[in-house]
């Protein structure tokens, strides 16, 4: 759904945002939508719009509801909004996946925090993670670069290596240098996540900004 | 070095026809889980600093700032990342964090060969480890 509003490069106000629209589209559509992702034109310069937009439909649905502003820094209105709207569909399956780990802890007494490996190879705790799923995307390929690097560790002082992770379809790999992971520029092709990932030269180009990992 | 469950049977064949050396460890075929539970929460936030008209813009998560020195934008920008920075990392379940500040700036050239401001861009990370207690 587009309603008016958004700002300019420089952030200033473009047009009023449209409120009283945004209100009847919700109220119209609430039933049968799960989760919301907002994105504005440059909020990354100017957030207003796309807060006050949330904070209505939060007020109006209590729903999950995720800005673009809060999942890229980077300027592409439309590559921003892309990625939100794959976070949004994404919503209720990693409720659903939470929610049934969070009733095995239950059930065997566990009190550990659940905590999600993200792209860049960090943890995020259950809570968090849960409105922003898109950050678990190359996950697996990632903790496998932190894992690789713990173990390196163990084996001696070895600086730079090439990781080299054989799986059953794919290989990954990864350069160590210095102990660090080497990570790329850009963001992954399929769409623009906030935080870095490792550089993994796997045909789908994933390769993500540049965080690098302490 | 390998890791994934058949590193062992793959990798030192190829090393030795390359001449170089390959480590395989023992847990090669759990690296994922290892990095699981070895990993840190890490988070990242970023301000923008730019001249409007002889003044200074401060965008930021929590909007934008209007400054009359470069300074003075500067100092907020930190002082504002430090602070949601260290929200973030606890909101992502990080217990103590360490918090890091990096400052990039950007300067043109004008027609005139004066050097001009163009941008400055700050970048908060913190990094800690899981926060342990029972919630």
């Amino acid at each position: 759904m587009l309603i008016r509003g958004g700002h300019d490069v420089r952030g200033e106000e473009r047009e009023p945002l449209d409120t009283e629209t945004l209100r009847e589209i919700v109220e119209r559509k609430k039933d049968v939508i799960e989760s919301y992702a907002v994105c504005g034109y440059f909020s990354v310069r100017n957030p207003d719009h796309e807060l006050r937009a949330a904070e209505i439909i939060r007020q109006m649905t209590g729903g999950p509801v995720v800005c673009g502003h809060e999942l890229s820094p980077r300027l592409d209105a439309v590559k921003r909004a892309a990625t939100t709207i794959l976070n949004a569909h994404l919503i209720p399956v990693i409720h659903h996946l939470i929610d049934s780990v969070k009733r095995v802890f239950l059930r065997n007494r566990i009190t550990a925090p659940l905590m999600i490996v993200r792209g860049d190879g960090s943890l995020m705790g259950a809570p968090a993670i849960m409105n922003r799923p898109i950050e678990t995307i190359l996950s697996g390929p990632a903790a496998r670069v932190i894992g690789a690097r713990f173990l390196l560790g163990q084996e001696g002082a070895v600086e730079d290596a090439v990781i080299v992770d054989i799986g059953g379809t794919t290989t990954d790999m990864a350069l160590l240098r210095n102990r660090s992971t080497c990570t790329g520029s850009k963001p992954v092709a399929m769409s623009a996540v906030s935080s870095g990932i490792i550089v993994f030269p796997r045909r789908r180009e994933a390769i993500m900004s540049g965080f690098r990992f302490p | 070095m390998g890791i994934g469950a058949p590193a062992h049977a793959f990798l030192p064949p190829v090393a030795q026809k390359l001449g170089i050396s390959v480590t395989v460890p023992f847990h090669a075929g759990v690296a994922n889980a290892v990095g699981a539970i070895t990993g840190a929460v890490a988070m990242t936030d970023e301000a923008l600093i730019r001249p409007v008209q002889g003044r200074f813009r401060l965008h930021s998560s929590l909007g934008v700032e209007i400054f009359a020195g470069l300074e003075e934008a500067t100092v907020r920008g930190r002082d504002l990342l430090a602070k949601v920075i260290r929200e973030k990392a606890r909101a992502a379940g990080a217990g103590d964090v360490e918090v890091t500040l990096e400052e990039k700036e950007h300067w043109g050239t004008s027609r005139g060969g004066e050097s001009l401001f163009m941008e400055k861009r700050l970048i908060a990370r913190a990094v800690g480890s899981p926060r342990f207690a029972r919630t």
